[in-house]
């Protein structure tokens, strides 16, 4: 066999303690990482610091992931749960020093904090996708993965995932033309 | 797939989606780089040294609290203040409530009944003057007079947060009697909706320690809580008065692994250990810190 070492076995190594593989499986995601919290945050500087924050966890919890398979999609969303974290904490820094009447966060949608009104509201549809669809879709545009790079990395055939992404693009048409509409 | 998604990223509408996710897509970033960064901080939070098991220190863990205790005793609880590197977060804690009100807690059996004021809303919440101290626990269900229903979110030694918005008022007496099922607070702390980990009153943000970390600490799994925040001051009305974990010298990313002598594998175990302490002043926090270990007590 020639060529890179697949992420399977740079888990296998990186959780004997081999650091660089680790590193490997880092740099090898470390793009997906950055889109997943670019997505929440709209906001490069952030993004990058909570891809980094991101791949502390993974380590921390690589113990836990029985199925190598699953690692990207495990690294979309610890990095999604982890720009959330990151509003949720500037959120309630805000809020404790203006002490506002009543805030229920279950109420108030996500938005991400961004200026531009297109992409807020790009964003603002995006981020209402299911978790499967947006991430398909920000692999195919944002990471630019080709659907056979997409199919190795997820486990799921090329064909299914051009299907999900075509959903997800449909969905979010709607979501951001509705956004529009009551604009 | 229907026909209407069929080949949808070639259709008009489609190909304006993508060009639109084109233009909005992140700017390119440096992933060795970003790689060489993760490193970086996984280096620095290894711990300092061979760290030696807990449970094999479990003997001399007590001797050692003695000698830092009488070092304590012979410095006068004196230690030099630490330089914050920036400016202390503060939280403004609402305090117009009736001073000098004490609860009135009449246990009965199984089911204590409490009067408490609001202080004001905290959080997704509001904020009692009744704590773990008088009992209360994360999980706990208030229920008072028409209907009035709430959860205990977050316990502080002597305030907690409850999951009521707007039912009442600053400065509201709340009266209700108390359910406390252990079922319920052993469930998911996600559904009581608060952040189960904030200790705002005694001034800390907590996490489990992920096992990763326990391991190399000598730790066993569940056996700490990690500090992820301090507030080191709250405004008692306009009165800025510096927390009781800022008071410790509790700092972000400490190991939490016992309480006054009770080991802390879960928010609840703090909650009860904080509120065992009746009086603050006796506070013994034992962490690590950067792999050593170290007893905090109020100075």
């Amino acid at each position: 066999m020639t060529g890179a070492p697949d992420d399977e076995a740079l888990i296998i190594a990186a959780k004997r303690g081999d650091q660089a593989a680790f590193g490997e499986l880092v740099q090898r995601h470390f793009r997906a990482a950055f889109a997943s919290a670019y997505a929440v945050l709209g906001n490069a500087g952030d993004a990058e610091e909570m891809a980094q924050e991101t791949f502390v966890q993974v380590f921390q919890k690589l113990e836990k992931l029985r199925e190598p398979a699953a690692f990207t999609g495990w690294v979309w969303r610890i990095a999604r749960d982890t720009a959330l974290k990151h509003i949720r904490k500037h959120r309630r820094m805000v809020r404790v020093e203006n002490v506002p009447e009543t805030v229920n966060e279950d109420d108030a949608p996500h938005l991400p904090m961004v200026a531009d009104e297109e992409k807020a509201e790009l964003m603002a549809a995006l981020n209402e996708l299911p978790d499967d669809m947006r991430e398909a879709l920000l692999m195919r545009y944002w990471e630019e993965l080709e659907y056979e790079e997409m199919a190795k990395r997820t486990g799921v055939s090329a064909a299914a995932l051009y299907q999900r992404v075509c959903r997800a693009l449909k969905r979010l048409r709607e979501g951001y033309d509705a956004k529009n509409e009551t604009a | 797939m229907s026909d209407d998604l069929e080949n949808f990223d070639h259709t008009h509408e489609g190909r304006e989606m993508v060009a639109l996710l084109q233009k909005h897509a992140p700017p390119p970033v440096d992933s060795r780089a970003g790689a060489d960064a993760v490193l970086a901080r996984l280096q620095a939070r290894q711990p300092e040294g061979k760290v030696i098991p807990l449970r094999w220190l479990a003997p001399l863990i007590g001797a050692a609290a003695a000698v830092v205790i009488t070092l304590f005793i012979i410095d006068g609880g004196n230690k030099p203040v630490q330089p914050e590197t920036s400016p202390p977060p503060v939280a403004r804690v609402d305090d117009d409530a009736p001073r000098g009100t004490q609860l009135d807690i009449r246990r009965e059996q199984g089911f204590p009944e409490i009067v408490a004021y609001v202080r004001g809303t905290s959080g997704d919440g509001l904020l009692i003057d009744a704590g773990a101290k008088d009992g209360l626990r994360v999980g706990d269900k208030l229920i008072g007079a028409n209907g009035f229903e709430a959860r205990v979110t977050t316990i502080g030694i002597f305030e907690a947060r409850i999951s009521a918005s707007g039912a009442l008022s600053r400065g509201a007496e709340l009266r209700a009697k108390v359910e406390s099922d252990p079922q319920q607070r052993a469930a998911q702390f996600s559904d009581f909706g608060g952040d189960p980990g904030a200790f705002l009153e005694f001034g800390a943000l907590f996490s489990p320690l992920p096992p990763a970390e326990a391991r190399m600490l000598g730790l066993a799994d569940g056996a700490a809580l990690r500090v992820d925040e301090v507030i080191s001051t709250l405004l008692k009305g306009e009165t800025p008065v510096r927390t009781l974990a800022s008071r410790l010298d509790l700092r972000a990313d400490d190991v939490v692994v016992e309480v006054n002598g009770a080991a802390i594998g879960s928010y609840n175990d703090l909650a009860n250990a904080l509120g065992w302490s009746r009086d603050p002043a006796m506070l013994n926090v034992k962490v690590f810190r950067n792999g050593r270990q170290l007893d905090l007590r109020l100075r």
